[in-house]
């Protein structure tokens, strides 16, 4: 054999060896893989009619797919229904159901590397994933006995089935979603700690703050200013939907007053913490947003139709996918519409035959963590003076010890910093949403609440009859020293949790004589209500609230329309409304031609923060610079800026509409108690005059050099961003002008070009309670993760015009109008386990 | 059977572009080495067909298999992963043919040198 034979079998050799060293080395060749690779993930984008044979599915379940995406489940029984959700809700959205239960368990870094550590280190720290497990084990423990947890237990392993079937079926088919592919992962398979991790991740969404560190830094750099700074009592909130409007509770105000002083050491432990909390949530996976959402519910004898209205309008970040999946789930026993999460089976927020639902965030109250200082001597911790054992969870690799109240956060030889977190109590919220969604009355809608605990949030509720709200949760009460519990606590037994508001005493109202409840984020309960309810720090000033209830004061009759435009389009700032008056005549007379052409924008001004207002740009950017001028020196004399700059923040209006800024609410009705009253002190020694003129001067200044002649209009700088979740900035949308601010009711708070909105009515929906078919909604985004897929963000456009989609509610599979079904997917049990 | 060079790259190419596709199918992309391997036992008609036949075979297998996906909805897949690694869906869809092509090319060299090194055939035929 000649030598040059050899050559073509060596060329061969080479080429596989080369193509399996790609393949070792890079992931190219299993993602280019023909048959098993991306490009097979287009077969899973076809929408069109299919039946799938599904093992351990207990009955069959037809899906029919509406003509707006919406996926409506008909089922024989609830473990089929449940089961039918998770699969479905994975084929729609399994890298967000993934993330999210990673999320909330601690365990980023098993899909995303070590980069996720510290989030992962500070997760499991907080005690998310310990208390998961535990929500499960209680739910497992009681089912036999107690019916919500029953219920629990049999949504939560149908839908994890579910789930897991469809992890099985994409395997199968080669369709694993994109995101696995390229990573060169393989999803995990789903079970209900993970969902209960879901629900400890919302709360922390929701219900968890730095605020007890934030007011124990200020008030040693502040003293008693602080209270002057952060007010208990809002001096300008003048609607509390569930009462107590009287003269302020002189225990609560003390209560507030008597703030723990506390050691430089605890200083530097409470500033190290705060440094840690930066950490959450990830930066990767922004959801962080609440504080404006909307509940309005509107009794019959006030609309068009003689029937409630109710309208909701829950305020989340901003992601594509959206952080909602719209459905009907119909079964024996149940028949209800609405949004749920990705990784829990029951509708948050929606409606079923009888009853409508909304909700929001409540007036946080501490954001429902609570810090205290511990001694800890080795392995144990001192309460009342008697040495207890820590307790010692192993858990994501990491250690984390436990004392009587909560995760030891910080610590520094003897002294440590422990957080009792609402979100930490043992606690089953799935269950309640469960049974609210076959509830049929106020009774069983409050009953099944009567479990509720975190994240805090108030219920808007409307029948055919009647309307009400409830803003149920464990409101802890103080007993002991009670120091003031929105900074941190003695924790070495003289003061301590005794118990929580009774439920009877929970913020609520039925059938109010004015005939509408507003629960916009505002205080629920005025000064005299008898309990310690938390400062005006967390977080919302109430203006949004109190444009609402004007709204309907003038309104005495609305149509559902009237509330979709009134919450899509409506862009009147309640705080413009009541402060320009007072701005215009400190700034009336004045030479300046900068200041006359404000003076003339502004006096024609109708307060609407539409796109080609100029006058709004003009409120807005003057309402920041007096702001600025207003605080801003007061902190530097005092030494908050710029020593406390990375964890107390810079302050700016509006929620901390500028960029790099933070939002401090109780620093918003300060301010416009300074407008109001013409007094700044004790913040400033200046004349509000004089600080409103600079103000107006300055705002003007900025606003001709950025857009010279007056074109300022408010549409350059006000807009909403919808990021990808997987931070895929390629597959973003936005921004999109829109007009708005923070104070309007589709709101958000930022400011372009550099801090653009990414989150605002996550949600909007609006129940015609005379016949429920008859009820409208959109959210940002669309049913599919998939950026290639028509249905990503489809409603996004819809959402920025105002305009809310149909929501079809059709009993039956044959009652569903075929000009209305986009596909039908059959599921059958059968197949291999 | 005597066939001429051309009838023998058409057959090989045929052979390989369909073995190939159906291979392609146990989702075990090195099993295309196999499909041009049996093209090149079969169709002993030289390197030079054996090369073209069993690259264009490879391609050729992909394009069939890309035939069974929907169109509407291949490209915007691809455009979302050529967005995410950040290389282009020209490059793309270019490697998955090309390193398709490249394994049977192999396999075709590997049965061509058997047929010539051990089952006594000729690996370039006279003239």
């Amino acid at each position: 054999m000649k030598k040059r034979a050899i050559v073509p079998p060596v060329l061969a050799v080479i080429i596989i060896v080369l193509v399996f060293l790609m393949g070792t080395f890079t992931p190219l060749v299993s993602i280019l893989n023909p048959d098993t690779g991306v490009i097979q993930n287009s077969r899973d984008l076809v929408i069109g009619n299919e039946t799938l044979s599904l093992p351990g599915l207990t009955g069959k379940v037809v899906v029919i797919q509406d003509s707006y995406g919406v996926y409506h489940f008909y089922a024989s029984s609830l473990q089929s229904l449940y089961y039918a959700l998770g699969f479905v809700q994975a084929k729609e959205r399994l890298e967000q159901i993934e993330v999210f239960g990673l999320e909330g368990m601690g365990q980023m870094s098993n899909f995303f590397g070590s980069s996720y550590y510290n989030y992962d280190k500070f997760q499991t720290l907080t005690g998310a994933p310990i208390t998961a497990e535990k929500d499960w084990q209680s739910v497992i423990a009681n089912a036999s006995t107690n019916s919500t947890d029953m219920l629990t237990e049999e949504a939560l392993v149908s839908y994890s089935e579910g789930i897991n079937a469809y992890i099985n079926y994409s395997n199968e088919n080669h369709i694993t979603p994109v995101l696995f592919k390229l990573l060169g992962i393989r999803p995990y398979y789903w079970n209900p700690v993970y969902s209960f991790a879901v629900q400890e991740l919302m709360t922390q969404q929701l219900e968890f703050g730095t605020e007890g560190l934030k007011v124990s830094i200020i008030y040693s750099l502040l003293g008693n200013y602080t209270y002057d700074l952060l007010p208990t009592f809002s001096p300008v909130q003048n609607y509390y939907y569930a009462g107590y409007s009287g003269s302020p509770n002189q225990t609560v105000l003390n209560i507030s007053h008597n703030t723990y002083p506390v050691n430089s050491t605890v200083l530097s432990l409470a500033k190290s913490l705060l440094y840690q909390f930066q950490y959450d949530p990830p930066t990767y996976f922004h959801m962080q947003m609440p504080g404006h959402s909307n509940e309005i519910v509107i009794a019959g004898n006030r609309t068009t139709t003689g029937f409630p209205i109710l309208m909701g309008g829950p305020v989340l970040g901003f992601s594509l996918p959206a952080i909602w999946f719209q459905v009907q789930l119909v079964a024996p026993g149940i028949d209800v519409y609405g949004v749920v999460l990705p990784g829990a089976p029951a509708v948050i927020i929606g409606f079923n035959n009888n009853i409508a639902w909304t909700l929001t965030d409540t007036q946080a109250i501490a954001d429902g963590t609570f810090f205290f200082v511990q001694k800890i001597v080795g392995q144990d911790y001192i309460w009342n003076g008697t040495e207890h054992p820590l307790k010692e969870y192993k858990i994501n690799g990491f250690e984390v010890n436990w004392t009587n109240l909560g995760p030891v956060m910080v610590q520094n030889g003897s002294t440590a910093i422990v957080m009792d977190w609402m979100g930490n109590l043992v606690s089953n919220e799935i269950g309640s949403l469960l049974e609210i969604n076959t509830a049929s009355d106020w009774s069983e809608f409050k009953n099944a609440l009567s479990i509720w605990k975190a994240p805090f949030q108030n219920f808007a509720f409307a029948n055919r009859t009647m309307i009400a709200d409830i803003s149920p949760a464990y409101y802890p009460i103080f007993s002991g020293d009670v120091y003031n519990p929105a900074a941190i606590m003695p924790g070495n037994g003289s003061e301590y949790i005794s118990g929580s508001i009774p439920y009877s005493q929970v913020p609520q109202v039925v059938n109010p004589v004015q005939g509408f409840i507003v629960s916009s984020n505002q205080r629920q309960v005025g000064p005299s209500y008898p309990y310690w309810f938390g400062m005006t720090n967390s977080f919302s000033d109430g203006y949004r609230a109190q444009m609402e209830v004007n709204y309907l004061e003038q309104h005495p009759i609305v149509s559902v329309n009237n509330i979709i435009n009134f919450q899509g389009r409506n862009y009147t700032d309640y705080e413009a409304q009541a402060a320009v008056p007072y701005i215009l005549s400190y700034i009336s007379g004045n030479s300046s031609q900068l200041i006359s052409t404000a003076y003339s924008l502004l006096s024609h001004w109708n307060f609407n923060m539409t796109e080609n207002s100029t006058a709004a740009s003009v409120w807005f950017f003057t309402y920041e610079y007096l702001f600025n001028n207003t605080f801003l020196p007061f902190l530097k004399q005092h030494g908050w800026i710029p020593e406390y700059d990375d964890t107390l923040g810079v302050p700016s209006g509006m929620a901390g509409s500028l960029p790099n800024t933070t939002g401090y609410s109780s620093m918003e009705v300060d301010l416009l108690k300074v407008i109001l009253t013409g007094s700044a002190q004790p913040f400033s020694n200046q004349s509000v005059k004089y600080l409103v003129t600079e103000s107006v001067a300055e705002a003007m200044q900025y606003l001709e050099s950025k857009y010279p002649s007056g074109n300022y209009s408010w549409g350059h700088f006000y807009g909403f961003l919808f990021p990808n979740l997987f931070g895929l900035s390629q597959f973003n949308v936005g921004p999109i002008p829109k007009g708005g601010d923070f104070n309007t009711p589709n709101d958000a708070s930022g400011v372009g070009p550099n801090n653009y909105p990414t989150g605002g009515q996550s949600w909007e929906m609006v129940v015609n309670l005379s016949n429920v078919s008859h009820s409208y909604g959109i959210y940002p985004g669309g049913q599919s993760e998939n950026p290639a897929s028509p249905l990503y963000s489809n409603y996004v456009n819809d959402w920025i015009n105002g305009t809310y989609l149909p929501l079809l509610f059709y009993p039956t599979v044959a009652s569903f109008p075929a000009s209305e079904i986009m596909a039908v997917m059959t599921l059958n049990p059968g197949g291999e386990t | 059977m005597n066939i001429g060079k051309g009838t023998g790259l058409l057959i090989s190419l045929l052979v390989i572009a369909l073995s190939g596709f159906i291979l392609l199918l146990t989702g075990i992309w090195y099993t295309v080495i196999v499909a041009g391997l049996i093209g090149g036992l079969l169709v002993r008609k030289g390197y030079a067909v054996s090369v073209l036949s069993s690259f264009v075979g490879g391609l050729v297998s992909v394009g069939i298999l890309l035939l069974t996906l929907p169109t509407t909805y291949l490209m915007p897949t691809m455009d979302e992963v050529a967005s995410i690694s950040g290389i282009g869906v020209t490059l793309l869809l270019a490697l998955m043919f090309i390193i398709t092509g490249l394994l049977a090319l192999s396999g075709s060299l590997i049965g061509t040198f058997f047929v010539y090194a051990i089952g006594g055939g000729r690996a370039n035929p006279p003239r």
